[in-house]
């Protein structure tokens, strides 16, 4: 069996916390103390100068061009008018777990509602391999099934990222001769598209796949993503 | 049946001898060791990561944590270099009129690590962990290594160019008898 986790990549960077941004802002200071002047501070200190030969002595020198100090004010004038759009999107609002707009921040995983025997489960999604079939065009399958064909993504290498196996309880290892099934993941990066799906979908964020998945393929999911 | 006999005798000979041939592949001509020290999975050749970003400095010590990732993942880096940036000039105009609004003049950076003999199971491993470190505003491509990457390098020498062609158009250089 082959299984895809399909994510999204965080679109924002994270926030930062204390310590990191009190670190950003020591090294951005002993970039500035170390940095030669710029083409612009070296030009404000020549008109800082021209200004104080103006007062003393009647220099004819008279600039109608706009000092550095005028635009810098333009500038400053023109940044605080300027709107960021807000991180926390519509979708965040609503807690829409099918859009994926929701948690700019993080990374977000596919997960499908599947039938595994009797009951139906909230899976990533997989499916059997075919004979004749390599690992990952069976991953390419069931990427192709389970979004439609809008969605591109683009999976990691041709070998498996992460694996989950599991026994089939008694009266269906009867029915099949076999033991159990080895699900091998793969690994792919939403790169864009929209989903198109029959089944029930959800873009999940890492704690809320611990919750979701069931306990021991949330072990081997968790240990191939990165943490957060 | 004696036809039959003398080419079966002559293929019993030629399998004898093929059969020699293996006999030397390990260890009489080359050592066997060097046979063993290639890697049974395939290697990529030669890859460029190439980093752009706007910020300078921050692109500058990606660079430096890119090289120090690599060099962690016991991956060979070749080389690292800068290439020349790109100076981008965008205008603003007023609305409903071609009066400049403002003016602003970017430049994009680059700066490029080359890694050789990544193992191909070992790549999307180095990919990931590329993507998971990447800093705001930098982007990277991975591409493999082509000639004019290098060729992109060297500085043309305008003079000399200049002078060759005021050469050409004057008729070539004098050919002695």
């Amino acid at each position: 069996m082959t299984a895809v986790c399909l994510e999204r990549k965080p679109v924002i960077v994270q926030e930062l916390n204390k310590l990191e941004s009190d670190y950003k802002n020591l090294l951005a200071e002993v970039e500035f103390e170390r940095s030669l002047k710029s083409d612009h501070e070296v030009r404000h200190e020549k008109e800082i100068k021209q200004m104080e030969q103006l007062k003393k002595g009647g220099d004819v020198d008279v600039h109608l061009k706009q000092t550095a100090q005028e635009s810098v004010d333009a500038w400053t004038e023109e940044a605080s008018q300027f709107k960021f759009s807000s991180k926390i999107t519509e979708a965040d609002k609503q807690n829409d777990v099918k859009s994926l707009n929701r948690k700019l921040d993080k990374h977000l995983v596919l997960v499908v509602k599947q039938k595994v025997g009797k009951d139906s489960l909230y899976l990533l999604p997989q499916d059997l391999r075919q004979d004749g079939e390599t690992l990952r065009q069976t991953a390419e399958r069931v990427l192709k099934d389970a979004c439609g064909s809008d969605v591109k993504a683009m999976i990691y290498g041709n070998a498996p990222f992460g694996f989950y196996k599991y026994k089939y309880p008694k009266h269906v290892r009867n029915e099949n001769n076999s033991i159990g099934a080895k699900v091998f993941i793969y690994f792919a990066r939403y790169q864009k598209g929209h989903l198109q799906s029959q089944n029930d979908y959800k873009w999940l964020d890492r704690a809320e796949l611990e919750d979701i998945l069931p306990p021991e393929y949330n072990k081997s999911v968790s240990q191939m993503l990165i943490d957060e | 049946m004696n036809n039959i006999q003398k080419v079966a005798y002559r293929a019993f000979l030629c399998r004898k001898l093929h059969q020699s041939h293996k006999l030397f592949d390990g260890g009489l001509y080359e050592p066997s060791y060097l046979e063993g020290m290639k890697s049974k999975v395939p290697l990529y050749d030669m890859l460029n990561i190439q980093m752009r970003g706007y910020d300078f400095p921050i692109l500058e010590s990606y660079q430096k944590f890119v090289h120090s990732l690599m060099k962690n993942m016991d991956i060979n880096v070749e080389e690292s270099w800068a290439t020349p940036h790109q100076e981008i000039q965008v205008t603003t105009l007023k609305p409903k009129s071609e009066v400049i609004n403002a003016q602003y003049d970017l430049k994009i950076y680059e700066r490029t690590v080359q890694i050789t003999d990544v193992v191909s199971t070992q790549l999307p491993i180095v990919l990931r962990a590329l993507e998971a470190s990447a800093p705001a505003g930098v982007t990277i491509h991975v591409l493999p290594h082509e000639e004019w990457h290098e060729e992109v390098r060297y500085v043309p020498d305008t003079e000399l160019k200049a002078l060759k062609q005021e050469l050409e158009d004057m008729g070539g250089p004098l050919k002695k008898k």
